[in-house]
């Protein structure tokens, strides 16, 4: 290491551990005498540099960060709070809105408006069905006709609400038409034990797979179909 | 933060040479830092971090507003006790000509110095190079020392 080195090496870092400076101060007196004038006027300027720090400094940077952070969080509150606000007003809108024109229809009141809706059609369907023939379309809600429950008119897949639903429709001796639904489990709907209206009155049954809406003119006629239509039902499949 | 808290102020004051300003500084240095804590990834690196911070602060303040610049020898630098040794004299010599040195060595020698920061960290720091860091703390020595022995000729003269 040269002089000229030597000298800036050690102006620019004095008690650097830099191993070729520290053995070239070593090796020249002259050297390490310069090298001890620096480091000796590092001291006096490190000394100088040194002016004390106002009283309770940390005390007053530790109070103003207290207070600061006390404010933020009752702004932080705030902000919560009209956060909270606006989420609530956006559900209560929504729940109004939405709520009108899509009522969530439970079972029967969709099996209703599914009559309704068919009333000429079905007054009229006349495809006499075997026990067969709807035992295969049944077979798809995991059930099964051990034996006939009477004259069937009509069986086909329908969209029930968005799901796909099996439409049954029996005729019994006096020309009664008995209209039965079954839809699986996990339709949209909910489920209800019995429902009527000006013209029909229904009832639910409903198993592990399926529920099975039952639908008819007469009370009569309904509830002796309902309980044929369990008696012969198996949902071992 | 008790710590740092004296580096971090000397720094200040070193930098703007006002002890209500560099106050200022600080508390705003260590209100920022306290805020963003969490960008703060190791713990070691806290004091540079912190200088990053107040360096920021610092040149924010000549943002927000131009200070009336005075000629250092015109007014009496550091404290205003009577000077009676000569060691307080050389003491008050070297901080006159601290605040003669331009930022761009001062600054430097500073993290160094009160610092404590090798000249890694100091070249981190003010994202310089490390060889210019080298040169420029070579420099402010050097003409620390010159200006040192100047003064003391002129101070000699005066005596003869």
């Amino acid at each position: 290491m040269d002089d000229l080195e030597f000298r800036r090496s050690v102006f620019a870092e004095p008690f650097s551990d830099d191993e070729r400076m520290q053995a070239a101060a070593a090796n020249d007196p002259l050297k390490q005498a310069f090298l001890n004038d620096v480091r000796q006027f590092d001291d006096k300027l490190k000394h100088a540099l040194h002016v004390d720090v106002p009283e309770h400094l940390a005390e007053r940077l530790i109070l103003r960060q207290t207070i600061e952070s006390h404010q933020q969080s009752r702004r932080r509150n705030k902000i919560h709070l009209a956060l909270a606000a606006s989420v609530a007003f956006a559900i209560g809108l929504s729940v109004q809105t939405l709520n009108t024109p899509f009522v969530q229809l439970n079972l029967g009141q969709h099996s209703l408006a599914h009559l309704d809706h068919e009333i000429e059609y079905l007054h009229e369907a006349q495809e006499v069905t075997t026990l067969e023939q709807v035992n295969l379309k049944l077979a798809r809600f995991g059930g099964q006709f051990e034996q006939s429950v009477g004259k069937t008119v009509f069986a086909n897949y329908c969209d029930f609400g968005g799901v796909t639903s099996l439409h049954l429709i029996y005729e019994d001796a006096e020309q009664n038409r008995i209209t039965v639904f079954i839809t699986p489990k996990d339709g949209n709907f909910d489920f209800v034990k019995q429902f009527s209206d000006e013209q029909y009155v229904g009832k639910s049954l409903s198993y592990e797979g399926a529920e099975v809406t039952v639908v008819s003119e007469d009370p009569q006629v309904l509830k002796a179909y309902s309980k044929k239509i369990d008696e012969s039902l198996n949902w071992e499949i | 933060m008790k710590a740092y808290h004296g580096d971090i102020f000397r720094y200040a004051y070193w930098l703007c040479h006002d002890h209500a300003v560099a106050e200022d500084i600080v508390q705003e240095t260590f209100l920022r830092a306290w805020k963003s804590l969490d960008s703060l990834i190791e713990q070691s690196k806290a004091k540079s971090w912190l200088i990053t911070i107040l360096r920021r602060e610092n040149a924010r303040r000549f943002e927000r507003k131009q200070f009336n610049l005075v000629d250092i020898d015109d007014h009496q630098v550091v404290d205003d006790h009577a000077i009676s040794t000569e060691a307080n004299m050389e003491q008050q010599l070297i901080q006159r000509q601290m605040m003669k040195l331009s930022e761009e060595y001062r600054e430097p020698l500073l993290l160094q110095v009160v610092g404590g920061f090798s000249g890694e960290e100091i070249s981190q720091i003010l994202g310089l190079n490390k060889n210019t860091v080298m040169t420029r703390l070579f420099r402010a020595r050097n003409q620390l020392k010159d200006n040192l022995e100047t003064n003391d000729n002129v101070k000699g003269q005066y005596n003869g």
